[in-house]
């Protein structure tokens, strides 16, 4: 439930794993000892002009314009899906292009000199909205492709859809049933064992003594 | 906010009744519900009203809003406007539901009333959406909507606000960081040192 009110705090799961992306970053300065960052390097230290695969966490704790690397925006924000994204909005699958485009793109607005990102993400999410409105309200499990929305719709959308079918349940009165709880059932049912094998292990010297 | 809530919000309904039985007044916390005389009708809560219904001890009289003509006028009136009019009672689906469901014979033509009453229902709901979506695109920052039912909000309610915050939140990064940039190119273009600049970032 706390999931679609998302203010990601250092523990929160989403957060961990959209900061743990990789980055593509160009190196600017020669970094001592830093060789280890780059998989494919010959020295130990970081040549300027390498470009480096870094995770976000990494990243976002120096300051946006720090001369050790440069960031490069991602292509998904870019140009030919920048325009894509324009012009079909709600049809894109932005599931298929990254799991996490939104919160990507958001700690992403800062490293972006033409600030694209920022807007093109809160252009298509207000685009998106009435379209995850209309979906909910539809049947929930049939249409939905698992790659077709990012996280943050794919909760809103879970929403929806809960919220539809308890709607639905109130009009045909067939939720909220008195059900037993678990342990109850669990107990009776040891009980009915327990009484079960009472009666075998009476059964059993009766037949013994027969014999004997 | 389930639908059952909704309906016990909605129980608190008056509705008349006409009682087989006889009785002193009763007195509830809320206030006291007048003395029972059989074949006399009484005002009484719903809640009170089903439960004797269901115990066979009374018989439900529909409310006058619950009649064929008033209703398809209202059916026309929300057709026509476009915006919500006045609804006859404040819970009109909660109380539909509960008396047709436990008193179906006591409601004359009741299979057109549920008609009626649903499709009521399902033009406001999408006059409601319509709205939405007109302020999400409009770039509105607040709206206002009259009439509105209880059942109606709950269809929208925890994807409209959590949608409406983020998309706030993804405004707010858009706008922040357009802003500091500018600002760091004034600064760079006012001070004449180097590269490095001290300038404040908020993510």
């Amino acid at each position: 439930m706390n999931g679609m009110n998302y203010f990601p705090n250092y523990y929160s799961i989403e957060d961990i794993f959209v900061t743990q992306e990789k980055v593509e970053c160009r190196v600017n300065t020669k970094l001592q000892r830093m060789g280890f960052l780059d998989s494919g390097a010959e020295s130990d230290d970081l040549e300027p002009g390498r470009t480096v695969n870094l995770p976000l966490w990494y990243i976002k704790e120096l300051k946006v314009n720090n001369a050790y690397f440069t960031v490069a925006v991602p292509d998904i924000y870019r140009n030919v899906h920048k325009a894509v994204c324009e012009a079909e909005t709600t049809h894109i699958e932005l599931g298929r292009l990254h799991p996490y485009f939104y919160e990507f793109g958001r700690y992403l607005t800062p490293y972006d000199r033409n600030h694209v990102i920022g807007r093109i993400i809160f252009e298509t999410l207000r685009q998106r909205v009435r379209h995850l409105l209309d979906i909910s309200k539809s049947d929930g499990q049939a249409a939905k492709a698992e790659h077709r929305l990012d996280n943050i719709e794919a909760k809103l959308h879970e929403a929806g859809v809960r919220t539809n079918s308890q709607y639905i349940e109130w009009l045909q009165m067939t939720g909220n049933k008195i059900r037993t709880s678990e342990l109850v059932e669990e107990h009776q049912k040891k009980r009915r064992r327990a009484d079960r094998s009472d009666d075998e292990g009476d059964a059993l010297p009766n037949s013994k003594r027969a014999t004997l | 906010m389930d639908p059952s809530i909704i309906e016990f919000i909605g129980e608190k309904c008056m509705i008349s009744i006409i009682p087989n039985f006889s009785n002193e007044p009763l007195h509830l916390i809320y206030g006291s519900v007048g003395p029972f005389r059989a074949g006399f009708p009484v005002f009484v809560p719903l809640w009170m009203a089903t439960h004797l219904r269901k115990q066979q001890k009374c018989r439900i009289v529909p409310p006058e809003w619950m009649d064929m003509d008033i209703l398809e006028e209202i059916k026309e009136e929300e057709k026509r406007s476009k915006f919500f009019t006045k609804m006859p009672c404040e819970h009109y689906m909660v109380v539909a539901q509960l008396v047709m469901s436990t008193a179906p014979d006591d409601v004359p033509r009741c299979e057109e009333l549920r008609t009626v009453i649903k499709d009521i229902f399902d033009i406001r709901e999408s006059k409601l959406r319509t709205s939405i979506d007109a302020f999400i695109k409009g770039e509105g920052t607040y709206a206002k909507l009259d009439n509105l039912t209880l059942l109606e909000i709950h269809s929208v309610r925890p994807i409209l606000p959590y949608s409406l915050d983020h998309i706030a939140r993804y405004q707010r990064t858009a706008t922040a960081s357009q802003r500091d940039t500018s600002m760091l190119s004034a600064s760079m273009a006012a001070s004449s040192s180097g590269p490095n600049s001290n300038s404040l970032f908020s993510q």
